[in-house]
């Protein structure tokens, strides 16, 4: 989903050379699902979670999948559960609300093998569409869940938890946080099975498997039975630890928050939980009879704090507590001496921030070039052309989630009414197309949608580090698929779209026309943008736009196609662009707007290339 | 000043996303590991491809728990970037050190500025602090024509504050690079460590 963490995936140290090594949150999981014999690991790419899977996909023993989307990658793993395997699924936070019809079953229905389903939140939304707190899931769902707090305790709990899912026959929830998930510890490893266990075989259970409304109820009673069951083995879990230091003060904390505790209270009594839920009620009440006061600090919402409290035992007000945005050892420290919640910890603001910026050369930015000229509302999703809303396109004007923007493009104009048609353009990219926009848009056919949709096809899926999809064809391993890649205009024209054009979103003025001629359109038609991304095979430039002083009159024209190799340079008081040599592809989007010729490509030559670095006007002296 | 008497040393090493700052982080986690501290690394580069901000937090020491610390908690800032020194130092102890590469490449922006953006062409109130010093590090990798090794550079200015022997780091490098760069990345290193060493060596005198 939002992200780009194409630079984390490769581990920087083989992690089978030496006994201690570190290793991150995300890798920690792969290896301890390697080490205890999982077969089956699916997921869909995502901060923080994407390098769960990649590293999972290099082991031969484990059959490792990008799925469509989360809601299949989880049912795919309760398969592969069912069938008797040790399945693993990882997943992004708000994945898991792809994913929770079939996790709210998969409570009901058991499993036969182990299925642990791994959730990573994203305190501060740092590439995220929201800050949710994933531990309501487990509590709605009536499912168990663990939260570890360092590499090693990852790796630990995650064999734990496969013994916990098989003894209880319960998916279990393993939840991380950005910060766990990208940090490395030190981790110390173990040895995998020889020969990892096969599944066991799948035994028809009508009235376990089978969730018809009287097995349901059935199945009810079962689930609160082992929540119950569940909250007992609780109490003697080793890994829900209490360290009694000075006495007056005590904390309950769990996951990243207890390294946070530590460092911030180092002589606190700690009652550290692994299991957030169901909660062991014996352990926390007598932990709180050994301290004077008691304190709750988690991260996000007051989880823990609310089930203890209803457990009667008093816990002191935390109002200081930030709600918002992730902690640290210091912010905790100054939120607390100033009895109010303290904001995130920034870098200094005075210095200009670093937007985020669509890579020079990008297809979008002809397409959002094109669209800017159009003045229509634009119903959005999520990608790297999420970033067609910023200035200087403005040309995206909802993002809500994965695959919602023909929805809500269909919505406002059944909301608006005739004189909407040809103003409303929803905006899908290949890859979120393929995750959660069929049935919406089948749907947007099949109820008369009049509108027309973008899809913006790179052939990947960009954002998140260049992971196969069944658009392009790709395995999680790399090779190719059976399929060899679906055809998207015969995809589409089968759900029922008769209009489809593809555009060269390199050429403006006939993206612009087909883009306007599509919105005239009487019936529901779909424009393809294709070309691929720039960062699947880049290549040297054969050609870079150049300036001309002399025919510029400093219009700004160039500076709409919003490139970041282009910067705008102070010129006879106005501004005139400067290509910035070492990120010009040579697309020409820019020398395409130009009205006075005064941008022009040229060959490349075998000169030197020169940084466009910029100075302050003191330097400074080197001490 | 070197930190061996804190009970834990905390780096933030900063610069833009292409720079190598994660390997960087990377190489110094492992040589402490090798060198048997108990190590933690912590990375952040949200939306950080093409020029964006990276940073990355290494912890080394004992009693080591949260992998990032806050405002006024990191003992060293590298910086391989300018404007990127400035933007962490809030995160610096106020006895803190910092090492900053002598580069600046501004945020980019789409669009001319208007009358009331900031002036951020003006030279920054950090230019002045004391805690930094400055390195020429992309001078040094480009005169030996080995731009992309500016990160073993500063690594090399990093290692004279650092109580970690010089064959941990020496390990560390030749683990994390391909054949390809390897030599040269060993060779910046020790560039960027002797020149760390003699502008020492000139402000004690």
């Amino acid at each position: 989903m939002t992200s780009s963490d194409s630079q984390t995936s490769s581990p920087p140290f083989s992690p089978i050379t030496s006994k201690r090594v570190l290793l991150s949150g995300n890798q920690a999981v792969a290896r301890g699902g390697y080490e205890c014999g999982v077969t089956v690991a699916t997921s869909y790419p995502g901060t923080p979670c994407t390098e769960i899977l990649e590293t999972l996909a290099t082991y031969d023993s484990i059959k490792a999948m990008w799925s469509a989307n989360e809601k299949v990658a989880l049912e795919t793993a309760l398969g592969a559960a069912f069938a008797g395997a040790r399945a693993l699924v990882s997943m992004k936070h708000v994945g898991l609300n792809v994913a929770a019809d079939p996790l709210f079953s998969s409570a009901y229905t058991g499993i036969n093998g182990g299925l642990v389903i791994v959730v990573g939140d994203d305190p501060s939304a740092n590439s995220s569409q929201n800050e949710q707190d994933s531990r309501h899931y487990a509590r709605a769902a009536k499912l168990p869940m663990l939260e570890p707090s360092n590499s090693q305790e990852i790796k630990d709990l995650m064999a734990y938890a496969f013994e916990l899912s098989e003894q209880f026959d319960t998916p279990v929830i393993l939840r991380l946080t950005t910060r766990l998930c990208h940090s490395k510890t030190v981790v110390r490893l173990g040895t995998p099975p020889k020969n990892p266990r096969g599944a066991s075989g799948f035994v028809r259970d009508f009235d376990k498997f089978v969730l018809l409304p009287r097995q349901a109820l059935l199945r009810h009673s079962v689930i609160e039975n082992r929540l119950l069951a569940l909250a007992e083995n609780a109490e003697k879990l080793p890994f829900n630890v209490t360290e009694i230091r000075d006495r007056d003060l005590g904390i309950v904390t769990a996951g990243m928050a207890y390294n946070y505790v530590r460092e911030a209270f180092p002589d606190a009594s700690i009652l550290k939980l692994a299991q957030t839920f169901p909660l062991p009620a014996k352990l926390i009440r007598e932990f709180a009879t050994e301290v004077n006061r008691l304190l709750v600090i988690e991260e996000l919402d007051p989880f823990l704090d609310e089930q203890i409290r209803a457990l009667g035992v008093t816990v002191e007000q935390a109002d200081w507590l930030p709600r918002v945005g992730e902690l640290s050892p210091e912010r905790i420290e100054r939120s607390l001496a100033r009895g109010t919640p303290q904001p995130l910890e920034k870098g200094d603001e005075a210095i200009p921030p670093r937007a985020p910026r669509i890579c020079a050369g990008c297809q979008y930015l002809g397409v959002y070039t094109a669209i800017a000229r159009l003045g229509v509302t634009v119903a959005g999703d999520i990608g790297c052309y999420t970033l067609g809303s910023l200035s200087p396109w403005n040309a995206i004007d909802t993002v809500v989630c994965m695959g919602a923007s023909i929805g809500t493009a269909l919505g406002m104009e059944k909301a608006l009414g005739e004189e909407s048609h040809g103003k409303v353009l929803a905006i899908i990219g290949d890859g979120t197309l393929l995750h959660s926009g069929l049935a919406p848009l089948l749907d947007f056919v099949h109820n008369g949608g009049r509108g027309t949709i973008l899809i913006m096809d790179n052939s990947t899926t960009a954002m998140t580090g260049l992971q196969g999809h069944s658009g392009n064809g790709k395995l999680a391993q790399g090779e190719n698929s059976a399929g060899h890649g679906i055809d998207l205009e015969k995809l589409v024209r089968a759900l029922g779209v008769e209009w489809v054009r593809v555009a060269d979103p390199y050429n403006l003025e006939e993206t612009e026309a087909i883009l306007r001629e599509a919105l005239d359109y009487a019936g529901p038609a779909v424009v393809i943008s294709r070309a691929p991304c720039l960062l699947i095979k880049p290549k040297p430039p054969v050609q870079r736009a150049q300036w001309n002083a002399e025919a510029c009159t400093g219009c700004g024209d160039c500076f709409e196609v919003g490139c970041v190799a282009i910067e705008p340079q102070e010129f006879q008081g106005r501004y005139a662009p400067k290509i910035s040599q070492d990120l010009c592809v040579g697309c020409t989007l820019c020398v395409q707007v130009c009205p006075e010729g005064a941008l022009k490509p040229r060959p490349v030559s075998g000169d030197l290339i020169e940084l466009g670095m910029w100075k302050p006007q003191a330097q400074p002296m080197s001490r | 000043m070197t930190l061996e008497n804190s009970k834990t040393t905390t780096t933030l090493i900063a610069g833009l996303g292409g720079q190598g700052v994660v390997l960087a982080s990377g190489v110094l986690a492992q040589a402490a590991l090798l060198a048997g501290y108990d190590v933690c690394q912590s990375e952040m580069h949200g939306l950080s491809q093409r020029f964006g901000s990276v940073s990355c937090q290494v912890r080394l020491g004992t009693g080591l728990y949260s992998t990032h610390r806050g405002h006024k908690a990191v003992d060293l800032l590298l910086s391989l970037e300018g404007f990127e020194a400035f933007k962490q130092l809030p995160f610096l102890r106020p006895d803190g050190i910092a090492l900053a590469n002598r580069l600046w490449r501004k945020p980019t922006v789409a669009k001319p500025p208007t009358a009331a953006s900031p002036a951020s062409t003006s030279s920054p109130a950090q230019l002045n602090d004391p805690r930094i010093s400055w390195f020429p590090g992309t001078e040094a990798t480009g005169q030996a024509n080995c731009p992309r090794s500016l990160n073993f550079y500063m690594l090399g200015v990093l290692s004279t504050r650092m109580e970690i022997d010089d064959m941990y780091w020496q390990e560390a490098i030749e683990s994390s690079t391909s054949s390809r760069g390897r030599n040269v990345n060993h060779e910046m290193f020790a560039t960027g460590r002797q020149v760390a060493i003699r502008s020492e060596a000139c402000r004690s005198l």
